[in-house]
């Protein structure tokens, strides 16, 4: 929660980014059983309506998966779908273009992709 | 389960403390009250649960008027930590006087989260340091078992670890939307990531209600700093200035839509920069007209 990058944003989204990246750094993996809400609020101390948005947004997103009666689990990780990858592209543009406009070159751009992508896979 | 105030109004002297003061508040919400020093939070906490007779307004849960139906009062706690009648008297008797009052209470648990925190039920309140105070007004709350829960100034003077004890505490106890936390509070960093929604009181009344999570995926705090001296005329129109130091500007802009940002682009900043936006700044937005400065 304490990424200095995502301190602009709302806390629900901070959680789901903090999630997706333990995922991706392999500090959570497929299977393994994520605190209930309420566990996991008293843990980031968020209010727990917080929590529930967040959890809500990972299970749409297929990162985590419900199974009633038994809890919260990081999903398998299966190929991103195409719409999954839809949905970020907009934002990637975005992007792009705010580092265009701020005279960023590709080559710049490039390192910053790969230092990035390079991150969860230490 | 809901508590509904309208035009809730109290004069104190010559003072009008509250003035037709409008919210609503249910179980499974956690809702900060906030306001400067003297902007009516005791006040309203007292009026609420009739310690102080309103002078209009009512008060009502799930549409019971708590005048006309007084035990509707008993879904309603609010121990009042500055004012309290029981210095004197043992842990152990405080549980007892507390039952009186809330057939719902529980003494096991009353016991069980005393021992929690080595408190003695022999025990006097009064003897105790503040922060364990504090712990036997939450254990006094959580024991009653009663759905709305009023906590003033719960953190204040508080060390660190006390403070978590009481934040999980009442997570704990809203998670499963049983329960519903009412806080008055100056302490706006524990606020900000505890509470749904935030009542701003001022002079009196409630002049904003925020739901935190919302403000933070609609707005934006930036620091702005443009080519020429004068602050461009966007920045009023859409924004609200929090800061302003030599050339660079901080202010907020609620709601951040892409219109907004395309008109601060069109003054060709040098600097546009997003900043996290806390309940600190929304207070500073909210109150700025009336410090001042000399």
């Amino acid at each position: 929660m304490d990424d200095p990058r995502y301190k602009t944003l709302a806390y629900y989204e901070r959680l789901v980014l903090q999630i997706k990246r333990e995922v991706v750094q392999g500090v959570r993996v497929p299977g393994d059983k994520l605190p209930s809400v309420r566990d996991m609020a008293k843990a980031v101390q968020l209010n727990p309506n917080t929590v529930a948005k967040a959890y809500k947004q990972l299970e749409a997103q297929g990162v985590i998966e419900v199974q009633p009666g038994r809890g919260t689990f990081i999903g398998a990780q299966t190929a991103a779908t195409a719409e999954e990858k839809q949905r970020v592209r907009p934002a990637f543009e975005a992007a792009v273009v705010s580092a265009k406009a701020a005279g960023v070159t590709l080559n710049e751009l490039q390192a910053w992709l790969n230092a990035q992508f390079e991150e969860g896979q230490a | 389960m809901k508590l509904t105030a309208q035009h809730l109004t109290k004069t104190i002297g010559e003072k009008k403390v509250l003035s037709q003061v409008e919210f609503s508040w249910q179980t499974g919400e956690i809702v900060g009250l906030v306001g400067r020093n003297g902007a009516g939070k005791t006040t309203l906490m007292r009026t609420l649960v009739d310690q102080y007779h309103a002078d209009h307004g009512q008060v009502a849960i799930d549409d019971q008027d708590l005048t006309a139906v007084p035990e509707a009062r008993q879904q309603l706690i609010y121990i009042d930590p500055t004012e309290v009648f029981f210095a004197r008297l043992t842990l152990a008797k405080l549980g007892r006087l507390y039952a009186l009052g809330y057939p719902t209470f529980d003494q096991a648990r009353y016991r069980s989260l005393l021992a929690d925190n080595d408190l003695v039920l022999a025990q006097r309140y009064g003897e105790l340091s503040k922060g364990y105070q504090a712990l036997v007004v939450m254990a006094l709350n959580l024991a009653s078992a009663v759905p709305l829960i009023l906590l003033d100034e719960p953190f204040d003077g508080l060390d660190l670890f006390i403070r978590e004890m009481i934040v999980k505490a009442v997570i704990d106890e809203v998670a499963d939307g049983q329960r519903g936390f009412l806080i008055a509070s100056h302490d706006l960093a524990e606020l900000d990531g505890l509470a749904d929604r935030v009542l701003f009181l001022k002079r009196g009344t409630i002049s904003k209600t925020v739901t935190l999570e919302a403000v933070r995926d609609e707005a934006a705090k930036l620091q702005l700093v443009f080519p020429a001296m004068q602050i461009p005329a966007a920045v009023r129109q859409y924004g609200q200035i929090l800061n302003v130091q030599g050339r660079v500007i901080t202010a907020l802009f609620s709601p951040y839509t892409a219109a907004v940002e395309a008109a601060l682009t069109a003054e060709q900043p040098v600097l546009i920069e997003k900043l996290p936006l806390s309940l600190s700044d929304l207070f500073r937005s909210e109150y700025a007209e009336e410090v001042h400065h000399d």
